[in-house]
C-alpha cells in the first residue's frame, strides 16, 4: 500500500459498462426539485451515511478544520440529513471560515474512507472510480491556466508531478449519468487517492468496488459525500472520529 | 519601470485574450479535443497505465473554469465555477456565466471571490438549457493574472 501511495496508477477505462447497474438503478428526479439520496447512490443498499466535508479556518487543505457540528452549535441550529452549509453561516464565527470543497472529499478523509472501505468489500483490488469530466484540469486549456510569478515574486518549487493524464476524450469511456458525465478508471481501492494531490486535489465522484457491496458518491455540487453499503459498515462509518457522518435514507431529498 | 511595463502590456493582453474567448465561442472555442494539450492527445492507448505526471499545469499556482451545468445545489439552475489556486498567497476569482442567443453572449451572471491560497466563486442562472459559458479572472499575489474559459451546451430534455 505504502508502494502504491508513492506511485498511484491509473488505468482508464474505454468500457463503461460497469458502471450500468448504477445508471439502472439510480431514482430519477426532477430537474428542478432537490433530488433524493438514491439520485446519486444507486438504490437497494441497506443503509446510507452522509459525510460532511470540513470547513477550514484559514487556508484551505492546510488551514484548521472545521466541523459543521461545531458551527451549527454556534448558531444554535440542530444538524440534521438535510442541513445545508447555508444554515450554518450566520454570525461572525463564519467570518473567517472557509466553506467545505464541493465535489470532493479533503484527501485525509478520503483517506480514512478508504481504511474502512477496505474491509467492506471482497474485491479491494478490483475498484471503479468515476470523475465528472467538466472539471477544468480534465479539459485542459483555455479552461485551466498556469498562474506565473510575475518579476520579483516567489519561486515555486514542485517536488512532485501535479497531475495525471486525463483520458483522450475520443476513447475514454464516458459514464452517462443524469445531467453528468464521469470518466472511469479502475484499480486497487487506494487509487481513490490518485487525484487527491496537487493541483487537483480531487476524490472520485463515485466509486464502488466489483463485487457491488458499497457505492461512494461526491457530487459536483455537494459539499457532502454519500455513501451506501451494509449497517455493519455505515455503522463503522458512523463511528470513525475521523469522519463527520449522519445517518440518512435512500429518499431523503438532499441539495447540499 | 520596465517591468511595470512589461506587467501592464501582460494583464491587457490577457484581458484581451479572455475577451476574445468570448468573441469567438461561437466557432469552438470550447474546451474540447481540439483545445486539449499535446500530453492529452498522445495518451489513446486502449488502456492507459499512466504513473502521474505533470500536463495541464506546471505549478502549484493555476486557474480553472469547470463546465457550467444544472446545478444540485440550486435546482433550476445553471451553474458554473472558477476557482483561483496558489498556496500560500492572496488570491482572486471573478466568474461570469454568459448565455448564447440569437448568436450573441449575454453576461447572465456573475460572482467574485477573494481569500488565501484557495478561493472559489459560482455564477449561477435560472435556466433549464441552452449554451452557456463560463469565463475566469484569475490574481494571486506575486503573479501574473490569467483567464480561463469552458463552455457547454445543456440539452433541453
Amino acid at each position: 500500500m505504502a508502494e502504491f501511495e508513492d506511485k498511484p496508477v491509473v488505468r482508464w477505462s474505454e468500457d463503461a459498462s460497469p458502471a450500468d447497474w448504477i445508471v439502472d438503478r439510480l431514482h430519477r428526479s426532477p430537474q428542478d426539485a432537490p433530488s433524493d439520496v438514491g439520485s446519486f447512490v444507486p438504490d437497494g443498499f441497506s443503509a446510507y451515511v452522509r459525510i460532511l466535508h470540513c470547513a477550514w479556518r484559514g487556508e484551505p487543505w492546510t488551514g484548521e478544520k472545521i466541523r459543521w457540528a461545531e458551527l451549527a452549535r454556534g448558531v444554535g441550529v440542530a444538524l440534521s440529513p438535510r442541513t445545508r452549509f447555508e444554515d450554518l453561516q450566520r454570525g461572525e464565527a463564519i467570518q473567517d471560515v472557509e466553506a467545505p470543497l464541493e465535489g470532493t472529499l479533503p484527501c485525509d478523509e478520503l483517506q480514512a474512507l478508504v481504511d474502512v472501505l477496505g474491509a467492506f468489500t471482497g474485491t479491494p483490488r478490483a475498484c471503479w472510480f468515476g470523475i465528472w469530466e467538466g472539471y477544468g484540469w480534465m479539459q485542459g486549456p483555455p479552461a485551466i491556466a498556469d498562474l506565473v510569478a510575475h518579476e520579483g515574486g516567489r519561486a515555486h518549487e514542485v517536488d512532485d508531478p501535479p497531475n495525471t493524464p486525463p483520458p483522450h476524450r475520443g476513447r475514454a469511456a464516458q459514464v452517462r449519468l443524469p445531467d453528468r458525465s464521469l470518466f472511469l478508471y479502475e484499480g486497487p481501492i487506494e487509487a481513490a487517492a490518485a487525484f487527491c494531490r496537487p493541483p487537483t486535489w480531487q476524490s472520485p465522484n463515485l466509486w464502488w468496488p466489483d463485487d457491488l457491496a458499497w457505492c461512494v458518491a461526491s457530487e459536483v455540487d455537494f459539499r457532502s459525500t454519500y455513501l451506501g453499503g451494509g449497517h455493519q459498515l455505515i455503522d463503522r462509518v458512523l463511528r470513525d472520529p475521523r469522519l463527520e457522518a449522519l445517518p440518512i435514507g435512500a429518499s431523503e431529498q438532499v441539495t447540499d | 519601470m520596465r517591468g511595470q511595463i512589461l506587467r501592464t502590456l501582460t494583464v491587457s493582453a490577457l484581458l484581451l485574450v479572455g475577451g476574445l474567448g468570448v468573441a469567438t465561442a461561437g466557432r469552438g472555442a470550447e474546451a474540447g479535443p481540439s483545445a486539449v494539450s499535446g500530453h492529452y492527445r498522445t495518451a489513446t492507448a486502449s488502456f492507459l497505465l499512466t504513473p502521474l505526471l505533470p500536463t495541464s499545469t506546471s505549478g502549484p499556482c493555476y486557474g480553472r473554469t469547470d463546465n457550467p451545468h444544472r446545478s444540485k445545489h440550486r435546482p433550476g439552475y445553471i451553474t458554473v465555477q472558477g476557482r483561483t489556486v496558489c498556496p500560500g498567497e492572496a488570491v482572486g476569482v471573478r466568474v461570469v456565466l454568459l448565455r448564447r442567443r440569437f448568436g450573441i453572449w449575454r453576461q447572465v451572471g456573475d460572482s467574485s471571490r477573494s481569500g488565501f491560497g484557495l478561493v472559489r466563486a459560482n455564477a449561477s442562472r435560472r435556466a433549464r438549457c441552452g449554451l452557456f459559458k463560463g469565463v475566469s479572472y484569475h490574481s494571486a499575489s506575486h503573479h501574473l493574472p490569467a483567464v480561463t474559459a469552458n463552455r457547454n451546451r445543456i440539452p433541453c430534455d
